[in-house]
């Protein structure tokens, strides 16, 4: 294994548990105000910041020892269901409608992407 | 209320959450009426001094998120909705009770804003607010992200693990192979 490959790697494993533990934050800031105790508002979203910068950060080290269409593929999902919420919450039929799809055909693309690969 | 005339007068009250009077609507923008009030009496109006109503609005009866200073209770006056000074003087887990001082009494509506206007982004009583869109589609969208490339890297890790044991039993038969010889 090369240096550069041992590299992209690490890159993805740091990259995924950099988005997992926001996400985790986010979740618990959640859970613990649902159960009637107040945390901060921007704690939520450093959480939310901080798992979206891994989840970019895995896609693109993932894209350097795979191709485009993985990285495009989890942009794309995560994009699409910001389009999706962005439909839902002004009614705009077409926007929900391509947000499914984005997500859909980026998600279908990284499942066929890594099925190729392994 | 203080009544400056002898003898009987009738005085009929009636409450509607819909119009009482089809010239008297809540037209404003952002408002709607939680309900209508009607006052109709036997004697002249310069009858009554100190007029005032004390009211109570059930918090179910209101967009959710609505706070007390957002309730207004009008007068209809001269072609229009006039809003009265509203105080509020207590609250129950489920109600308002307001005291208001009147000019006299005729059509009277209690607004309060619309659905719209609060629509927000609470998710079981929780809000967190929004960057474009609502706090919980960010969160949905990170979940999604992070399931794909989970996925990817538990794919790799069992494509690994396979050719780790591949290896290992190419190497254990290498292995038996010059026993064997």
């Amino acid at each position: 294994m090369t240096d550069a490959s041992t590299r992209t790697i690490d890159g993805v494993r740091w990259s995924v548990q950099l988005a997992a533990i926001g996400l985790a934050i986010a979740a618990l800031t959640v859970v613990v105000r649902f159960l009637g105790l107040g945390l901060p508002n921007p704690l939520y979203w450093l959480g939310i910041l901080l798992s979206l910068g891994g989840i970019v950060g895995a896609a693109a080290y993932g894209s350097q020892y795979s191709n485009w269409q993985y990285g495009v593929g989890v942009i794309s999902a995560v994009v699409g269901v910001l389009v999706l919420g962005y439909g839902v919450e002004k009614g705009v039929l077409l926007a929900a409608v391509v947000g499914v799809l984005v997500v859909i055909v980026g998600a279908a693309g990284v499942v066929v992407d890594t099925g190729r690969e392994a | 209320m203080s009544v400056t005339q002898a003898g009987n007068f009738t005085m009929n009250l009636t409450h509607s959450a819909d119009p009482i009077r089809t010239d008297a609507v809540v037209s404003e923008s952002g408002r709607t009426a939680v309900q209508y009030v009607s006052v109709n009496y036997s004697v002249p109006s310069q009858t009554f001094e100190n007029t005032s109503f004390v009211f109570t609005v059930d918090k179910d009866a209101l967009s959710p998120g609505t706070t007390p200073s957002e309730i207004a209770f009008s007068r209809y006056s001269g072609g229009a909705w006039r809003a009265q000074n509203a105080t509020l003087i207590s609250e129950s887990d489920s109600t308002y009770r307001f005291r208001v001082t009147t000019n006299g009494f005729s059509q009277f509506v209690i607004t309060g804003p619309t659905a719209d206007e609060h629509a927000g982004c609470e998710l079981f009583g929780i809000d967190y607010g929004s960057f474009i869109v609502c706090w919980y589609w960010w969160l949905l969208a990170a979940g999604v992200g992070l399931a794909l490339v989970g996925y990817r890297v538990w794919r790799r890790g069992m494509r690994d693990s396979l050719l780790d044991s591949t290896n290992d039993s190419h190497q254990d038969e290498a292995v038996g192979g010059d026993d064997d010889d």
